[in-house]
């Protein structure tokens, strides 16, 4: 099978995802997203990046929420899946390896 | 928390929309989460951005959806229709010649439809860019002529403001004149300037022409401004700045520019250069000649009061219009009523049929034929596609069982095909787009018109998409319908699909050829009615003949002109007359008192009217059927045409005298027949001769062109002769001539442009309709190989194969002669032809070169395919089975 890769943008939406817990669905994932990013995002890239992540199998979606005053309609919660967080162990994991490589000279700008 | 009550609800066109594009399950996870942040941005942006973002959000999700997520997400019938454009697509590429022909017929009808369209909306939006337009109206007037009675858009100016101080329901009025030709002089140069209008001052008030350099709302107040376009400005100022600059018009007016104006559109009546006050005019006729005048007259009624102002008209003209209201007809009156019309102001370009206008007219009846042949050709295309298509279905059938046997329903194989045929449509509009943007120049310029993409109106472009979808169901409606009925079994086996369609079939073949060979069939009879008009005998000599307008101090030098014109040798022979042939406003007078026709003499015969100088006939190139020609002079003596004669009843009309009102002091007097000329036309010859009488001009009266007949050779260099001596006598005027035979063409141009447009549409019609033979033939070859390879292993020589292949296509092209011919007939020979007094005969040939040029050309394109067999080796389609 082809090894599935974790874009960028896919990557923050799961790390957003994982780090809401319980209460990810749709709106949260959004505002958490866009106040760390400091950007606007559509929801609709948001949906279509959930959608892969979910065929990925990295995130797990559930209904819930279902009331009287939202006229039946449901929200769709995300879960992150152990996969999913294996994922990003992997990324993260490349990424600080690559970091820890970068030379000493380079890292001292951070200090200054 | 959430209310959802009325004020929370989000946009029903958010929701509509998120509705029919996602799925049931993705459906209310999207309404929750948008709902969610409508209800909070409701709070913080107010309603309407809410709102806004709402839907923004949901078009952001549904672009997601389709673009760069998975089809889960959206609803079955979405995601088919995605698969069914992929399989189009597929299909489209992997029959290349079934494609090809499918789409370049589409493409050549739309195209042609379009621009057909392009054209007639052009034609139909003359002057409904006025604010208003739809209660301004011109009014019109009615006169007495012998020939029947003739409307007339040019009045006096007095008549125009006595109406509509008088009637209540005129809310404003505005009159327009004609400057004719003016003589603009600026600096030391001195050009000739054509396009000039009188206007009033609330000329703005009624015709909107946006200003580009000056004050916006410019107003013409004194007689000594004037207001020219951009192009007039560029032409005199060039580059520099126009605004208070002084012209000089017709040598002495001294006028100052206060403002240039946008060159107005193609689409008004108002073709102007300059426009200046109209107040002098108006004081100049203050007392005024209320019988003729070249105004014209805008009234501003609200459209339903229009039928109260008709009412009124007559009160007001007896009330206060003066006695010697009376024009050319006097002794006519009780036959001269002079009725007053209204003709709403974007009537005027394509209704009114008044012959003098200040630019040429259209022909709303030619927007008609138009019209009808656009789309015509446009359902030519349609049905070569239904044609072509269920043609391959037997090819397809297979297809159909698969789809059928795991579960697709009739509808679902009803929209497969539908959307195959948008496919096709939307590829040929694509292409038919760029086709037209590359004839568009060509166009233009055949039409004399600027049409373009960017000044078509949004309901033109609606319009458009309503034809696209419409086409899309034509062509598709059929084949899908009969490819979904099939019965599943059948289908696997591709049994009896054949014998289904044929009929219809060949229904549409005829169809296709009754239209191509009607066309064919009137384009040749419009033809040959054209080259009668222009190449038979109308009694005069129409070749190297020119005309020359005598205008300014050359009315005074005439007569050295003339001498000094004749000595060129170019010139064969020259003359003066007064008024010339072929002119739509011609008078005409009545004769009575006739010798020897005593009981007839009380009563008037009317005749055309020219004052002509001895020379006159001699130059036309006219025969003298009995007596002389003019000798002298202020000879007094008539030159009737033999129509004239017939009309009065004499045999040998020279030397007997009668009366005429012409020539009013000794109009009592009786005056001799000096000649008979033989019947000439001096009108177009849609009429029949008229009665003519011609005398000599007397001196009172000046001759307004010179005509000159020149040899054949180097008539150039003898123009440039002519022009020289013209402006050694008046260096300030341009020299101006015409071809006699140019002019007398000019007469048919509508009919002109008929016959070229109508050419080009019936090769389209008989071009797209052999495409569909082709494709036919090519479909009909391949699915009866087998019984084609039997056939020949028995021994059937190609000639045979090719007869039996024909012999499909040999029918319909009959049965739809005996269609077409009494069409083409009808319409072409009974209705066209019938408004010309002189026409062709009908001959049996033009319906003939229709049914064998249609016979050849199929017979042609299908023998292409049956040759194909000549290669064949029928055992590569026999061992199968």
């Amino acid at each position: 099978m082809k090894k599935m890769t974790l874009g960028a943008f896919e990557e923050i939406v799961l790390l957003t995802v994982g780090a809401l817990n319980e209460n990810a669905y749709g709106v949260t994932i959004k505002v958490e997203l866009e106040s760390n990013l400091k950007k606007s995002i559509s929801i609709g890239a948001l949906y279509a990046a959930l959608q892969r992540l979910e065929e990925k199998g990295w995130v797990n979606s559930r209904v819930g929420g279902i009331t009287e005053k939202q006229g039946g309609r449901r929200k769709q919660y995300y879960d992150i899946t152990k996969q999913g967080v294996l994922a990003l162990h992997e990324v993260k994991a490349m990424r600080n390896e690559l970091f820890h490589r970068l030379p000493a000279t380079k890292i001292q700008w951070l200090k200054s | 928390m959430k209310g959802r009550g009325p004020k929370n609800r989000p946009p029903w066109l958010g929701e509509k929309l998120l509705e029919s594009f996602c799925s049931y399950d993705f459906l209310s996870t999207v309404l929750w989460d948008l709902n969610e942040m409508y209800v909070e941005n409701l709070k913080s942006k107010g309603r309407l951005r809410a709102g806004l973002i709402y839907i923004y959000q949901a078009l952001g999700v549904i672009y997601h959806l389709y673009f760069k997520g998975k089809s889960q997400y959206s609803p079955n019938r979405i995601a088919m229709f995605k698969n069914n454009l992929i399989i189009s697509f597929r299909n489209f590429k992997k029959e290349k010649a079934y494609s090809f022909i499918n789409t370049l017929g589409l493409t050549v009808g739309l195209t042609a439809f379009i621009l057909i369209s392009m054209f007639v909306n052009h034609e139909l939006s003359y002057d409904k860019f006025h604010k208003d337009h739809e209660s301004i109206y011109r009014i019109t007037s009615e006169r007495y002529h012998p020939s029947g009675a003739r409307e007339y858009s040019g009045m006096a100016y007095s008549v125009v403001s006595t109406l509509g101080q008088h009637i209540p329901e005129i809310s404003g009025f505005t009159r327009v004149g004609n400057y004719g030709e003016a003589i603009v002089k600026y600096g030391d140069v001195l050009s000739s300037q054509t396009g000039g209008y009188n206007v009033e001052e609330n000329f703005f008030d009624f015709f909107n022409f946006p200003v580009l350099k000056g004050p916006e709302n410019v107003l013409l107040k004194n007689p000594d401004e004037i207001l020219i376009t951009e192009t007039m400005a560029f032409k005199y100022f060039g580059d520099s700045d126009p605004l208070g600059q002084v012209l000089t018009i017709n040598k002495n007016k001294l006028y100052k520019v206060i403002a240039v104006l946008q060159d107005p559109p193609k689409n008004t009546q108002f073709q102007f250069k300059f426009l200046t006050s109209l107040t002098p005019f108006l004081k100049a006729n203050a007392d005024g000649s209320w019988v003729r005048g070249r105004g014209k007259g805008f009234l501003k009624i609200n459209p339903e009061q229009v039928g109260a102002v008709i009412s009124k008209i007559d009160t007001v003209k007896n009330k206060f219009f003066p006695e010697n209201y009376t024009d050319a007809y006097a002794n006519e009156r009780e036959r001269d009523p002079n009725k007053f019309h209204l003709q709403p102001l974007a009537d005027v370009y394509l209704k009114s049929r008044i012959a003098s206008e200040a630019a040429a007219n259209g022909d709303m009846r030619y927007m008609y034929i138009f019209s009808a042949i656009g789309l015509i050709i446009l359902i030519i295309a349609c049905v070569n596609y239904t044609n072509t298509a269920i043609a391959r279905s037997v090819n397809r059938a297979k297809e159909v069982g698969v789809r059928k046997a795991i579960g697709a329903s009739r509808g679902a194989l009803t929209r497969l095909y539908i959307s195959e045929a948008f496919l096709y449509v939307l590829i040929s509009v694509a292409l038919s787009i760029l086709l037209i943007a590359w004839i568009l120049p060509y166009y233009n310029q055949f039409l004399d018109k600027d049409l373009s993409f960017s000044n078509l109106s949004i309901d033109f472009i609606l319009l458009m998409f309503g034809v696209i979808l419409g086409i899309t169901f034509l062509s598709g409606f059929y084949p899908a319908i009969f490819l979904s009925k099939v019965s599943t079994v059948d289908a696997l086996k591709g049994r009896t699909l054949k014998a289904k369609g044929t009929g219809l079939k060949k229904a549409l073949i005829t169809f296709q050829f009754i239209i191509a060979q009607t066309l064919i069939i009137a384009t040749v009879i419009i033809q040959s009615q054209l080259s009668y008009l222009q190449n038979t005998d109308i009694g005069y000599d129409r070749e190297h003949l020119i005309y020359i307008p005598i205008k300014g101090e050359m009315k005074d030098k005439y007569e050295i002109f003339k001498n000094d014109v004749i000595t060129i040798p170019g010139v064969k022979s020259n003359s003066y007359i007064y008024n010339l042939f072929a002119n739509g406003d011609l008078t005409a007078y009545p004769m009575n008192h006739f010798e020897g026709l005593e009981d007839k003499s009380a009563e008037n015969v009317w005749a055309n009217f020219y004052q002509v100088q001895p020379g006159f006939i001699n130059t036309m190139g006219m025969e003298m059927a009995a007596g002389t020609d003019f000798e002298s002079e202020g000879q007094r003596g008539f030159i009737i045409n033999e129509a004239l004669a017939r009309k009065i009843g004499w045999e040998n009309p020279v030397g007997k005298v009668i009366r005429s009102q012409q020539g009013s002091s000794d109009s009592e007097l009786p005056i001799p027949i000096i000649g008979v000329v033989r019947d000439f036309n001096d009108q177009s010859l849609k009429s029949e001769i008229k009665p003519i009488m011609m005398m000599v001009g007397s001196a009172t009266t000046p001759y307004y062109y010179m005509v000159a007949r020149l040899n054949p050779e180097n008539i150039s260099s003898t123009l440039s002769e002519i022009e020289a001596i013209w402006q050694t006598h008046v260096p300030d005027r341009p020299f101006d001539f015409t071809f006699y035979d140019d002019r007398l063409n000019q007469q048919y141009n509508k009919e002109m442009r008929l016959g070229n447009m109508l050419s080009v549409f019936a090769s389209l019609s008989i071009g797209i309709a052999i495409l569909g033979i082709l494709g036919l033939s090519a479909f009909m070859v391949e699915q009866r190989m087998k019984e084609f390879s039997i056939r020949k292993v028995l021994g059937a020589s190609i000639r045979q194969l090719t007869t039996i292949i024909n012999r499909s296509f040999v029918w319909p092209i009959v049965i739809a002669f005996v269609f077409a011919g009494p069409l083409a007939y009808y319409w072409a020979a009974q209705q066209w032809l019938s408004s010309f007094a002189f026409r062709i005969d009908i001959e049996a040939w033009y319906f003939v070169i229709a049914i064998l040029g249609t016979l050849l050309l199929t017979l042609l394109t299908v023998s292409y395919h049956s040759l194909k067999l000549k290669r064949v080796n029928p055992t590569t389609h026999l061992n199968s089975e």
